[in-house]
């Protein structure tokens, strides 16, 4: 899952990005709306992390222009502002969610699952892919009562292509997906994880849950 | 409108006691009008009567019955009765005759007699009595000397045949014979009449004005109580619109045509009205500005404890939420002891020492602090302060003073801008005022430089400055005594100046000297 986190508190932006990447999230940084704004024409997100009180451009008005501009990425608005009418006029202008600061980081992450199953009209956090079982809340997935100890890498990578089961990814898609977009890493970074993953989930004799489209990519198919 | 009925009812009720008091006033002087008349025909009744009485050739009296005038209609409910001096019932009306047509007949029933006083008088003497039917009744008795025949005080009989001519007035007693001198000669004659024409009259006119009166009292009442309504139909908008007022709606008070009395009112709850909305709007945005003050560096504290504690460890990361957590507890340490500070310099309960000031050796002092800063943004100072300019005051929060206004001076700069520090004499008081470019303002953010926690920045990026330092300069200038002004000039300049109102210990003019920092 990737998430761009536009916030102008340095401290916060920065602990919000680690707490956020050890927790599975590929995380994004943007300083005040006008960078937002860049990140967002070039990349696709799945959750935007939006301050209000920003610098230059304000929150409610990139949100504006996000949606102006037929963006329908998921926000979630992280403001100190906590009276009715700005949750109000936030969520009016578009908004997806509205969390008030101070917050409790473990909230900040199931609304932002929340939000990604929304994304997916997934409404329960468990779903079966196959033979395992994956819980987006607890982001662990078992197979036959026996839960599978997955890297978080791991468990993103396989989180991303069960939601869009059927459908082929490239390493690179793959790569904007699951890592920042100033990581510098290479796509065969994913040939190593899906390598690995399928260790992990496979079991001899069974058709693969994980697949390998070549020349395309990767896919999750469970007939 | 509680009042409004109490108001009514009280009046009404004070008019309708005056109506009472003149309407009892006028049924009695009516009542004594009507007893006036009665007493006046009953006094020429027995006077005419008394005419016709006379002495007959035996020594007895007797009254001229047939030479009486006819009686009018109403005479039966006439009564008289005769007696002579000895008590002696002489002649009763009809009336008092047992409906016997009497004229001269003696009556052995005493309730069909007049009462009368036995003891004669010569004057007319007149009362209320209890006829015979027992009705309400006027009477008057006149005891006098009956004339022998032929001789009458007035005009006598000539004889017993001949009733004597009643006079056209009622004869007059004579008080040269009083008392007669032989009691056979002395007569009582008591007339009466009902009384029940007059009462009736009198209660007509009572029933006619407690009518009256109470007809006037419901139009009185229906128009004081329109009159009343009018007169205080701008309190009932005054109170209908102070009553729709609350904190998110201060409206004005709008009322048509309101009566002079009232002009001062409203004008004074308006001007209240004025300065609730500026206050509260101010305590708004300083609730806001607290809370996101406040809000921000707790929502990094909580995340970075939060993030710290679940991946304890990934030690770089760690290491580095401690150096954030100690500039955060720093920050806000920063802003409760300016908080604080705030509130002791408002108490007045801060000791201010006096002593002889120089100013261009404090400004250097004050400026010290700001050198690094400034010298990164590529910032100087000019000072234009005369090298003897001095004031008197507390030397420590002088400088603190014009340390806050350089230091907001240099955070709000933009780069490699100049900072002016000018001292002036103007009629003997000194001014120091701190001019640098701020762009970023408009005049309308002036009156809120010295609110506790503004700042133009709504994102307030950047946790170096808490918004307190002018909101301290202008306490501190209340507590030292002197004026802080500030002002835009056109050419975005801020000037924020400090109005010493003292004597100067030197005056010179000012000398410009640019140094370049850094």
């Amino acid at each position: 899952m990737k998430v761009l986190v536009i916030e102008d508190s340095d401290r916060l932006r920065r602990s919000l990005g680690q707490g956020l990447g050890h927790a599975g999230f590929a995380v994004d940084q943007a300083e005040d709306g006008a960078v937002g704004l860049e990140y967002l024409a070039i990349y696709t997100y799945d959750v935007v992390i939006l301050d209000l009180m920003l610098p230059n451009i304000s929150g409610l008005e990139v949100l504006q222009r996000l949606r102006a501009e037929g963006n329908d990425v998921h926000v979630l608005i992280l403001s100190a502002k906590d009276q009715v009418e700005d949750r109000v006029r936030g969520l009016d202008l578009g908004a997806d969610d509205y969390l008030v600061k101070p917050f409790s980081f473990d909230e900040l992450c199931a609304r932002l699952q929340a939000l990604v199953r929304r994304r997916h009209q997934a409404k329960n956090p468990q779903f079966a892919v196959g033979p395992l079982l994956l819980d987006t809340a607890r982001r662990q997935v078992e197979r036959d009562g026996q839960i599978l100890h997955l890297t978080p890498s791991e468990y993103s990578l396989l989180e991303f292509l069960s939601l869009r089961s059927g459908r082929v990814f490239s390493q690179n898609q793959l790569l904007e997906q699951l890592y920042r977009s100033d990581a510098e890493i290479t796509s065969n970074v994913i040939e190593v994880l899906i390598s690995s993953l399928r260790r992990k989930i496979h079991r001899p004799g069974e058709p693969p849950i994980v697949q390998t489209r070549r020349g395309h990519g990767y896919l999750v198919e469970v007939s | 409108m509680r009042s409004q009925r109490r108001i009514s009812l009280q009046f009404l009720l004070a008019v309708g006691g005056l109506l009472v008091l003149a309407g009892g006033l006028a049924v009695r002087q009516l009542d004594r009008w009507q007893e006036e008349g009665l007493d006046a025909a009953l006094l020429a009744q027995g006077r005419t009567l008394a005419a016709f009485t006379f002495l007959n050739p035996d020594d007895e009296i007797q009254l001229a019955v047939d030479r009486l005038p006819p009686l009018a209609p109403q005479a039966q409910r006439e009564y008289f009765q005769l007696w002579s001096g000895e008590g002696r019932v002489i002649v009763k009306s009809i009336s008092l005759a047992d409906g016997q047509r009497l004229r001269t007949a003696t009556s052995t029933t005493p309730e069909q007699d007049l009462p009368r006083d036995v003891v004669p008088s010569q004057e007319a003497r007149f009362r209320d009595i209890l006829l015979p039917e027992g009705r309400a009744g006027r009477a008057v008795q006149l005891d006098f000397e009956v004339p022998r025949s032929g001789v009458t005080s007035t005009s006598p009989p000539d004889s017993s045949a001949a009733a004597p001519q009643p006079a056209t007035q009622p004869p007059a007693i004579e008080p040269s014979t009083w008392p007669p001198s032989e009691r056979h000669r002395l007569a009582t004659l008591v007339v009466a009449q009902s009384r029940h024409q007059i009462d009736h009259r009198s209660r007509l006119f009572a029933v006619t004005l407690a009518a009256t009166g109470g007809l006037l009292l419901a139009l009185i009442h229906l128009l004081h109580r329109r009159a009343l309504h009018l007169t205080l139909q701008p309190l009932r908008q005054i109170t209908h619109q102070m009553a729709a007022l609350g904190a998110r709606n201060l409206k004005r008070l709008q009322i048509e045509d309101p009566p002079r009395e009232l002009r001062p009112l409203i004008e004074r709850l308006n001007a209240l009205l004025d300065g609730l909305e500026q206050a509260l709007a101010r305590e708004r945005r300083l609730s806001s500005n607290i809370a996101h003050e406040l809000r921000t560096p707790i929502a990094e504290l909580r995340n970075l404890a939060e993030v710290g504690s679940r991946w304890p460890k990934k030690q770089d990361m760690v290491l580095q939420f401690f150096t954030d957590v100690h500039d955060i507890s720093q920050q806000m340490e920063k802003t409760v002891t300016h908080l604080l500070a705030l509130a002791r310099y408002e108490s007045g309960l801060e000791i201010v020492r006096h002593s002889e000031v120089r100013i261009l050796p404090l400004v250097e002092e004050a400026w010290r602090p700001q050198v690094r800063a400034a010298a990164a943004k590529g910032i100087v100072l000019a000072r234009q302060v005369a090298a003897d300019a001095s004031v008197r005051s507390d030397v420590d929060k002088l400088q603190l003073m014009v340390a806050n206004l350089l230091s907001n001076a240099v955070q709000y700069s933009p780069p490699g801008s100049t900072i002016r520090c000018r001292a002036v004499c103007q009629k003997g008081d000194w001014s120091l005022a701190v001019i640098n470019p701020a762009e970023h303002l408009q005049a309308e953010d002036i009156p809120l430089l010295f609110d506790r926690f503004w700042r133009k920045d709504p994102a307030r990026t950047g946790g170096k400055h808490s918004g307190l330092g002018l909101s301290l300069v202008r306490a501190f200038g209340d507590l030292l005594g002197i004026d802080v002004q500030a002002r835009l000039d056109a050419q975005s300049q801020l000037h924020i100046e400090l109005h010493f109102s003292q004597r100067p210990t030197a005056a010179s003019v000012a000398e410009i000297s640019a140094l370049r920092i850094g």
